[in-house]
């Protein structure tokens, strides 16, 4: 039977996994029905943390419905999470993940996206565990270019 | 049909108004005149107030390649002074924001004052007596600084006009929008794009390309109102177009935005555009505004700074709202952003290799929306500065025109 932090682990790298192949409606899947996602970045110009993108599980739902209407460059993100380190072992347990974004190109060019970190609180449904919230933090705050994705 | 090279580099069959060579995005030699013609003679917009809100605050920042430190001095004046110390030039600041009374060089700690740029004390003085310079000579350059509506704005050119000369009542449409109540910039985003820094200036002109744009099919291209808006031509190459209400709730899962904090003399829904030669605009969308501004960096690329502004002092539901206003649109993860940013690139991917001759600024409705009457007014002022017709920026034609 696999310890609570291993079941965050690997649903962690499930999600990283679904990102990476833009399967966004399987990975909404693994998220609670009051689901809250955020992009977030702390500004040194203005001293505020700003938040880029503010979704719950509706909202996101639109967006990936819609996703393929938008321009975009074609290219990918590949999610390089970092070692899962449990910050409230309870009852709705919440982790902090260092993460590396990577952005390959319609050329197969590879560059680095951005750096920060997920901070993940989750939730038990019936013993199936599930993302509650999600804060990506991201310490880049100039990317390469701008996406529509969620990281 | 398709084109031969003869015909594909022949000079457009319209007048020298209604397009240009697109040497003008790809010229080294028309990049660097533009730093000396209109980035050094121009009012250049660098930051809002509430960026520098307290007393000794500062922001750093670069106009036509000059690095510049914008402080609020102790007695409230928002000034600005070219950021290089005096003796080996480095950069005094290389913060984006602080707060300081004395501005001090890392190098050998030589201070100036904040408010008057005096150098006010060199570490080892006596060394100086014999061939100078005088501390009283190394003094920084201050550089002209009116702020209006909260703008601020600077002139490398001593002898410029007046900023309310230059704006020539330009922001006659934001005056209620952005004069009103204290409004504060709570999101700052840099992106730098591999194109000339005009192309992203003209997509803040270029309405037409909205076709593009997912979002404003739903919302606002099937509605009358947006075709029937008047553009405004002032002079120096500025411009405005009136205002729409866009039906947010035509989009899959939006609401419409009348119960949202509204900025003051804009409905929730309306939509507001100004633009400001050579590189601001400023959009407003009903409870937030997007500023624009560029960092040219070369011919073919450029740093864009965008601000989000929003009523200050607001309650945390209120700036929820207001934060996800803006994000849903103009965050870098926003709907609308990512398509600009990426198509103004494909211009520099395109034109960057210099083979590509002209670019058409040739739609008239009447000068309504679509029409391109702002453009040629913007390309009519920068062939004023430039002494070049953009349309035949060189006296050589276009290589490959035969």
């Amino acid at each position: 039977m696999a310890s609570k932090k291993e079941r965050i682990e690997d649903l962690i790298a499930t999600a990283s996994s679904l990102l990476d192949d833009e399967k966004f409606t399987d990975w909404i899947s693994l998220c609670a029905k009051g689901f809250e996602y955020t992009v977030t970045a702390y500004s040194e110009e203005i001293g505020h943390r700003m938040h880029w993108m503010i979704q719950d599980r509706t909202s996101l739902q639109n967006l990936i419905e819609t996703l393929g209407a938008h321009e975009r460059d074609g290219g990918k993100i590949r999610r390089h999470v970092g070692m899962v380190r449990v910050v409230d072992g309870g009852d709705k347990p919440r982790t902090e993940s260092s993460v590396v974004l990577w952005h390959i190109d319609i050329h197969g060019a590879t560059q680095l996206f951005a750096v920060g970190k997920y901070i993940d609180d989750f939730v038990f449904v019936d013993d199936h565990l599930l993302f509650e919230r999600r804060e990506v933090a991201l310490d880049t705050r100039r990317l390469p270019c701008p996406s529509h994705v969620p990281l | 049909m398709s084109r031969t090279a003869v015909e594909y580099f022949e000079r457009p069959e319209a007048p020298d108004t209604h397009f240009v060579d697109n040497r003008i995005y790809t010229g080294e030699d028309i990049f660097r005149e533009e730093q000396e013609k209109i980035f050094s003679r121009v009012w250049k917009f660098v930051c809002h107030e509430s960026e520098i809100s307290n007393v000794n605050d500062y922001r750093t920042t670069i106009v036509a390649e000059t690095p510049l430190i914008v402080c609020r001095g102790p007695d409230g004046t928002i000034r600005t002074f070219v950021n290089a110390c005096s003796h080996r030039g480095a950069l005094v600041i290389r913060n984006p924001r602080g707060n300081a009374r004395t501005l001090q060089c890392i190098f050998h700690r030589w201070t100036y004052d904040n408010a008057s740029g005096e150098c006010t004390g060199r570490p080892s003085e006596p060394g100086f007596t014999e061939m100078g310079p005088k501390i009283e000579a190394c003094g920084l350059r201050q550089v002209k600084t009116e702020v209006y509506l909260g703008l601020v704005f600077v002139n490398l050119n001593d002898g410029a006009e007046g900023l309310k000369d230059f704006l020539s009542n330009a922001l006659e449409l934001e005056e209620e929008i952005l004069g009103t109540v204290e409004l504060e910039v709570f999101d700052y985003y840099e992106q730098v794009l591999n194109t000339n820094w005009k192309n992203w200036q003209e997509t803040n002109m270029d309405l037409y390309h909205e076709y593009m744009h997912a979002i404003n099919r739903r919302t606002s291209l099937g509605e009358r109102a947006y075709y029937d808006r008047n553009w405004r031509i002032y002079p120096r190459g500025h411009a405005a177009i009136e205002r729409y209400k866009v039906r947010y709730d035509k989009q899959k899962g939006w609401t419409e935005r009348s119960s949202h904090l509204r900025l003051p003399g804009l409905d929730p829904s309306e939509f507001q555009l100004i633009d400001i030669f050579p590189d601001l605009a400023v959009n407003a969308r009903g409870t937030v505004v997007r500023i624009d501004s560029q960092t040219p960096l070369s011919p073919t690329k450029t740093l864009v700074q965008y601000r989000g502004l929003a009523i200050k002092n607001v309650s945390a539901s209120d700036r929820t709202q207001q934060m996800k206003d803006y994000a849903a649109l103009w965050s870098p993860f926003g709907r609308n952003l990512p398509e600009d940013c990426l198509a103004t690139e494909l211009q520099g991917r395109a034109m960057g290799g210099g083979t590509v001759p002209y670019t058409y600024w040739t739609r008239q409705s009447a000068g309504k929306t679509h029409d391109d009457l702002a453009i040629r007014a913007y390309y009519a002022e920068w062939g004023r500065l430039m002494g070049r017709n953009p349309a035949r920026p060189y006296n050589a034609a276009f290589p490959g025109s035969g």
